[in-house]
C-alpha cells in the first residue's frame, strides 16, 4: 500500500485566529531567516571579493533601506526563535491549553519586539 | 510504511536538535548583528580573523541550513500534491543548503587565514 500523509487544511477557509496566524507567521519568518543568512552569505563573499566589492555593501547598509531590512530580518529570527521555543514546549507536551497557547503567544510576540529593541538599540 | 514513519521521526528529531542548538548561535549573532553590518572592509576582516567567530558562524550555517533542509520538506509535504515537484522542490533545497554554507565557510576560513 502507498502510504499517502494527509495535505494540510487550506488556509483560506478559516478565520483568523491569533493561534493561526501565529503559526503562519513562524512558516513566513523561515523564509525571510533564509533570506537573511543568504544575504550575511552575500556579506561574506562580497568580503571575500575584496575592498573595492565590500564597498558597494557599506555604501548598501548605511542606507534606509539597508538599516530597515537588518532591522526586519533581525524581528524575523526574534520571533522565529522565540515561538520556536514554544514549538519545543508543544513537542514536551506542554502548553496546549487554548488560554496558556493564546497567553504564550503573546508573550513571544512581545518579546520578539523587545528582542529587536535590545539588539539594535543597546 | 513503517520504515517511512522512522524517517520521519528521525527527521522531526533532527530538525529540533538543530533548533535547539542554534538557539545560542543565532542569540550570539543578533548580538553581533549591528556591529557586523557597520563594520568596514578591514574591520571585518579582522573579525573573521578571530577563529572562535568563524566557528561560531560555520555552526549556524550548517545547523540553519539542515534546519531549514528538513522544515522546507515538511511544508512541501503540506502543499505541493504533485509527487514530481515535490521531489523537485526538495532537491533544489537541497543543493541549495548544501552550496551556501558550503561557499559560506570556505570563503571565511581563506579569509581568516
Amino acid at each position: 500500500m502507498k502510504f499517502e500523509s494527509p495535505l494540510s487544511p487550506h488556509l483560506q477557509v478559516y478565520k483568523w485566529q491569533l493561534s493561526s496566524l501565529l503559526s503562519i507567521t513562524h512558516r513566513l519568518t523561515s523564509i525571510f531567516n533564509f533570506l537573511g543568512l543568504s544575504l550575511f552569505a552575500l556579506w561574506i563573499f562580497m568580503l571575500f571579493m575584496g575592498d573595492a566589492v565590500f564597498n558597494y555593501f557599506e555604501i548598501f547598509a548605511a542606507t534606509f533601506v539597508g538599516r530597515f531590512i537588518f532591522i526586519g530580518i533581525t524581528w524575523s529570527f526574534s520571533y522565529h526563535l522565540l515561538n520556536g521555543i514554544r514549538h519545543l514546549f508543544w513537542d514536551m507536551g506542554y502548553g496546549y491549553e487554548l488560554k496558556v497557547a493564546n497567553i504564550s503567544g503573546i508573550i513571544v510576540l512581545c518579546l520578539s519586539f523587545l528582542l529587536t529593541l535590545m539588539v539594535w538599540a543597546i | 510504511m513503517g520504515n517511512l514513519m522512522n524517517r520521519v521521526v528521525t527527521k522531526w528529531l533532527m530538525q529540533r536538535i538543530a533548533a535547539v542548538l542554534l538557539l545560542p548561535l543565532l542569540i550570539w549573532f543578533l548580538f553581533n548583528l549591528d556591529n557586523l553590518t557597520t563594520y568596514s572592509y578591514s574591520e571585518a576582516v579582522m573579525f573573521l580573523s578571530n577563529k572562535m567567530n568563524i566557528l561560531f558562524l560555520s555552526l549556524m550555517f550548517i545547523f540553519s541550513f539542515f534546519h531549514m533542509k528538513i522544515g522546507m520538506g515538511e511544508i512541501f509535504e503540506d502543499y505541493i500534491h504533485d509527487e514530481k515537484i515535490k521531489k523537485a522542490a526538495n532537491f533544489i533545497i537541497l543543493l541549495i543548503s548544501l552550496a551556501i554554507p558550503l561557499a559560506a565557510i570556505t570563503a571565511m576560513i581563506i579569509l581568516g587565514i
